[in-house]
C-alpha cells in the first residue's frame, strides 16, 4: 500500500480509510449487548393495540383516585350541612319570639275566652275552650299577621289617647317582655277594661314562669275504683281520639258516660283473674 | 425495469459472500422456526458493522449505539417476513440505513459529534497519518484527531444519501450493485452519487491532500 506509491501522495480515499481506524471503547460492547438484550425482552412481549388497553388504564386511573374522591366528596357534604346548618339557626331563632308575640292578640281577640286563660292555671278543666279557641286562631301564625295584629292595637290605642305614638310603645315580646306587659298596662287604663288586662297579666305569669304545682290534700287525690277502672279501659281510645280532632272527643265522651259503672265493673271482674302471685287480665 | 436498477434480487460479489449469505439464511430459518437463541449468531456476526455504517452517518456514538440496537430489534421482529429473495446482510444493512436516516431526518437540526477514539496504531492509519505529517508522539495524535474531526465535518455536510454512498463504498466496501439494492435505487444512481459526492468532499479537504 504506502509502500507502493509515493509518500507525499495522499488522496480522499485514503483519508475516507482512515475512518475505518476509529473504534468504540474497550467496555462498549458488553455494555452494548446488555441493553440490547433488555430492548430484545421488552420486544417479545406483543404490544395490545391502544383500543384494548385504553378501558383498562382509564379503570386503573380512576380506581388511583377513589380514595380522594371520596374524602372530597365527604368533605363537601360535611361543609354544606354546616353551611345549611348555620343559615337556618337565625331562621329558627326569630320563630319564637313570633309565636309568642302572635299568641298574645290572638288570645285578645278571643273575647269572652281569655278570662279563662287565666284561670287555666289554676283549673285543669277549663283549658279545653282556651286550647280549641287558640288552636281555632292558629297558633302558628306568620310574622305578618302578628303585625297586623300589633297595627290594629295601636291604631286603637291611638284612637283612644289622641296620639299616633302610642302604638310605637308595642314591640314584640322578644325584644323585651317587660315592656310590652307594660304596654299592655297602658292600654288596659285607656280602655278600662281590667278584666281583659288582668286576665292578660295572670297569662303571661303561666306563660313565662313554670307552672308551680298548687298545695293539693292527698286524700283530695284519690278517686273511687270505678272511676279507676273507667279511665285505664277508655284511656288509650281517648287519647288517640281527642288528640286528632274535637268532635271525636265529644263523642267518645259521650260514649264512656254511657258505660254503667256496674256494667264496667261486671267486665273487668269477669275478665281479670288471680293466680298465685300474678294478675290475669283476659281480652 | 431499469436494466441497470437491481431490487429484491440477491447480489453476491464473491464465493465468500456467497457462504456466508448461505450460512445466514439456515440462521434465518432457525430463528423463523422459534429458536430466538439463533439470532444473537447473527448480532454477533453483524454488530460492528452495523454500528459502523450508522456511526459514519450520524457521527454520533452514542445515537449509532442506540440506532444499532433499534435496527436489530426491528430485524428480529420483522424476521418471519424476510423471505430470502435478498442475502440477510443486505436485508440488515437496509434496515439500519433506513434507521439512521429516519433519525437524521427527525433530528435535522439537533446535529453534533461524538466520535469515537481513531485507532492510530492501526498500519493504515499509521502510514496514512506519517505520510500527511513528520511528527510524532503527542503532536501526531493531536494531528490525528484534527484529521478525524475535519473528516466528519465534511461529512456531514453532505448530503445523507451522499453520504449513504461515500459510507458504504467507500468505507464499509460494498459493491455498487450492493449499494444499489440497499438503498432500493440503481447503479447509475449510485455511481453518479459517489462521484459528487467525492467532489465536495475533496473541495473540504484540499489542505490535507497532497498530490
Amino acid at each position: 500500500m504506502k509502500s507502493d506509491r509515493d509518500k507525499t501522495t495522499v488522496t480522499l480515499e485514503d483519508l475516507l480509510r482512515l475512518k475505518r481506524a476509529e473504534r468504540p471503547a474497550p467496555g462498549f460492547w458488553p455494555e452494548f449487548d446488555r441493553e440490547l438484550r433488555a430492548k430484545q425482552l421488552a420486544a417479545l412481549v406483543v404490544e395490545r393495540p391502544w383500543w384494548r388497553t385504553f378501558p383498562a388504564r382509564a379503570i386503573a386511573g380512576v380506581a388511583r383516585y377513589h380514595l380522594p374522591m371520596g374524602a372530597s366528596a365527604i368533605l363537601a357534604l360535611t361543609f354544606l350541612s354546616v353551611r345549611e346548618y348555620q343559615t337556618a339557626l337565625p331562621e329558627a331563632g326569630l320563630a319564637t319570639p313570633v309565636l309568642e308575640f302572635s299568641t298574645q292578640p290572638n288570645l285578645e281577640s278571643a273575647g269572652g275566652n281569655v278570662i279563662e286563660i287565666a284561670s287555666a292555671s289554676d283549673a285543669a278543666p277549663d283549658v279545653r275552650p282556651v286550647a280549641a279557641a287558640a288552636e281555632r286562631s292558629g297558633l302558628a301564625i306568620g310574622e305578618a299577621s302578628a303585625r297586623e295584629e300589633i297595627r290594629s292595637v295601636s291604631a286603637m290605642a291611638a284612637l283612644i289617647g289622641g296620639t299616633e305614638d302610642s302604638g310605637a310603645t308595642f314591640r314584640p315580646p322578644a325584644r323585651s317582655t317587660s315592656e310590652n306587659f307594660s304596654a299592655v298596662q297602658e292600654i288596659e287604663a285607656l280602655f278600662g277594661n281590667r278584666t281583659l288586662l288582668a286576665a292578660a297579666s295572670q297569662g303571661f305569669e303561666s306563660r313565662v314562669l313554670p307552672a308551680r304545682q298548687p298545695v293539693v290534700d292527698p286524700l283530695a287525690q284519690m278517686k273511687p275504683p270505678s272511676d279507676v277502672r273507667r279511665a285505664r279501659f277508655m284511656g288509650t281510645a281517648f287519647s288517640t281520639v281527642a288528640s286528632v280532632k274535637p268532635v271525636a272527643t265529644r263523642n267518645s265522651e259521650r260514649l264512656a258516660s254511657r258505660i254503667a259503672d256496674q256494667r264496667l265493673y261486671e267486665a273487668g271482674v269477669s275478665r281479670l283473674g288471680l293466680g298465685g302471685d300474678r294478675l290475669m287480665v283476659k281480652f | 425495469m431499469d436494466a441497470t436498477k437491481v431490487i429484491g434480487k440477491t447480489l453476491v460479489a464473491s464465493p465468500e459472500r456467497a457462504q456466508e449469505a448461505d450460512a445466514d439464511v439456515e440462521i434465518v430459518r432457525l430463528v423463523q422456526a422459534g429458536d430466538v437463541a439463533a439470532f444473537d449468531r447473527l448480532i454477533l456476526k453483524y454488530r460492528e458493522r452495523v454500528l459502523g455504517i450508522v456511526y459514519h452517518l450520524t457521527s454520533n456514538r452514542e445515537d449509532a449505539a442506540d440506532l444499532t440496537q433499534d435496527t436489530f430489534i426491528k430485524a428480529f421482529q420483522s424476521i418471519n417476513r424476510f423471505g430470502g429473495q435478498s442475502s440477510f446482510f443486505t436485508w440488515l444493512y437496509r434496515i439500519a440505513v433506513n434507521t439512521a436516516l429516519s433519525h437524521l431526518r427527525k433530528h435535522r437540526l439537533r446535529s453534533f459529534f461524538s466520535l469515537e477514539m481513531m485507532d492510530t496504531d492501526q498500519p493504515v492509519s499509521r502510514e496514512i497519518i506519517a505520510a500527511l505529517t513528520d511528527t510524532s508522539g503527542a503532536e501526531r495524535d493531536t494531528y490525528a484527531r484534527e484529521l478525524q474531526e475535519k473528516l466528519n465535518e465534511a461529512m456531514q455536510k453532505l448530503s445523507t444519501k451522499h453520504r449513504t454512498v461515500v459510507t458504504l463504498f467507500e468505507i464499509e466496501g460494498l459493491s455498487h450493485q450492493e449499494i444499489a439494492e440497499i438503498m432500493d435505487s440503481s447503479v447509475g444512481t449510485v455511481r453518479s452519487r459517489l462521484h459528487y459526492a467525492k467532489q465536495l468532499l475533496q473541495a473540504e479537504l484540499q489542505p490535507y491532500l497532497r498530490r
